[in-house]
């Protein structure tokens, strides 16, 4: 692997909160294991362990930004634990290149499921599945926290119509 | 010297009442990216429009998105405005998407990618370029200061500098310097655009969420840069909790006093 250069190696730090862990404790290690260029591994070991931290907190604000707008009922349920449990997640699950908010959201909801199942909102959590998914259909029976005058049941419905097209229908059931 | 605003789709109703002393619109191209951009020319009849990028990520080693920059040039075409500009920073490498912007640090070799990104950008879009100064809270070191690095780029790229008061302001607090002092080493000529907002705190910490009205600091520092250089246009950069209309007009407002104390 050739050797990289100080942005490269900026943008994995700023993304892997367990690199950071390391560059804090033995930030010479962390320019090998980077096989970081010589001649920038000064600027490397300068860096103020809690500076990058909060950078790099700066960015998973801006992720949760975006998917508390994919998973809106889930962060609403989840309530002030929402960034402190999206954070816990994000801090060592960086974004791949030409991913997504969405596909953050589904990672976020399958480590949710892990950890704190109580907290997903199941419709939000069947629907990212059905988006990554190769599946024409879905069906699933969900249960709900609803206000007085909603149902606590409901058939959600998914249907593939092309690759990246597909319709949602929900049927409410009443008890 | 035109005052606007950054054009957001919350204000959108607002900005089509013409309100009183917004008289030029930033359009930042990646809300245009995936439709809306018939709405552009609308718009540019009742107001003078620059084109703004977020995710042309200057500093990243390599080639420039080639899907980016022609989404870019959609939305600059659409628009056709007096300039376009982008920011001194990062925002993926080959490896990750950070989603946002980083900085980079002020070295010869960041330089020299920086303005030749910069040069190919203006020339893909036939429009002259300005590039952004951003908050970091990780001061970058390198072989030069940022001030030279700033003017030797706007000299390598042959382009003019946005300067962001309020992110001049935050680095200033955040990394203990006089942003007078920075200011009067930056070659006036190049300051062409100016972006403010207020500043938030995060404990200690001095963050730009531009979610908060303008402090009397950062006008003050405003009001320093239009002093010091030719300034032509001053965007307010909102972009979260908007307030109500008559709150923004007082905004420009201000905006519009440090235009006519000068």
């Amino acid at each position: 692997m050739p050797p990289i250069d100080f942005i490269s190696a900026l943008g994995q730090l700023l993304s892997d909160g367990a690199l950071r862990d390391a560059l804090a404790a033995d930030p010479g290690a962390v320019a090998a294991r980077l096989n970081l260029r010589e001649s920038d591994r000064a600027a490397l070991v300068q860096l103020v362990p809690a500076d990058l931290e909060f950078q790099a907190d700066i960015l998973l604000r801006k992720r949760f930004g975006l998917v508390r707008r994919i998973i809106p009922e889930t962060c609403r349920s989840l309530g002030a634990e929402a960034w402190p449990l999206f954070r816990a997640y994000a801090r060592h699950h960086a974004v791949a290149r030409e991913s997504s908010g969405a596909r953050d959201a589904h990672d976020f909801c399958l480590d949710l499921h892990q950890h704190r199942p109580a907290g997903l909102c199941q419709a939000e959590r069947n629907r990212l599945h059905f988006a990554f998914s190769q599946s024409r259909f879905a069906l699933h029976l969900i249960r709900r926290r609803p206000a007085p005058w909603q149902c606590p049941r409901a058939l959600q419905f998914f249907l593939r119509l092309g690759r990246r097209r597909w319709r949602e229908m929900t049927f409410y059931v009443r008890a | 010297m035109q005052v606007g605003l950054g054009y957001r789709r919350e204000l959108a109703g607002w900005i089509a009442s013409r309100p009183p002393g917004v008289g030029c619109l930033e359009i930042t191209a990646e809300h245009f990216f995936h439709g809306g951009t018939d709405r552009l020319p609308e718009l540019a009849k009742d107001f003078n429009l620059f084109v703004h990028g977020l995710g042309l990520s200057l500093g990243t080693p390599g080639p420039i998105d080639a899907k980016t920059l022609e989404a870019f040039a959609r939305v600059v075409r659409a628009a056709n405005p007096e300039w376009i500009s982008e920011h001194i920073a990062f925002t993926r490498t080959a490896a990750v998407d950070l989603g946002h912007l980083n900085p980079v640090p002020p070295t010869r070799e960041v330089l020299g990618l920086v303005a030749e990104h910069a040069r190919e950008i203006s020339a893909h879009c036939g429009k002259p370029i300005i590039l952004e100064n951003i908050t970091s809270h990780v001061r970058l070191t390198g072989d030069l200061s940022e001030t030279d690095f700033l003017n030797e780029l706007c000299a390598r790229a042959d382009c003019g500098l946005l300067l962001d008061v309020t992110n001049l302001f935050i680095n200033s607090r955040n990394h203990a310097f006089d942003p007078l002092a920075w200011l009067r080493e930056i070659e006036p000529r190049r300051i062409v655009q100016l972006h403010i907002v207020g500043y938030s705190r995060a404990g200690d910490r001095y963050t730009d969420s531009h979610a908060q009205p303008i402090q009397e600091e950062v006008l003050e520092l405003a009001r320093a840069v239009v002093a010091h250089a030719p300034v032509q246009a001053i965007i307010l950069e909102r972009d979260e909790d908007f307030p109500a209309p008559a709150e923004l007009e007082k905004e420009i407002a201000k905006l519009g006093q440090i235009r006519a104390s000068h």
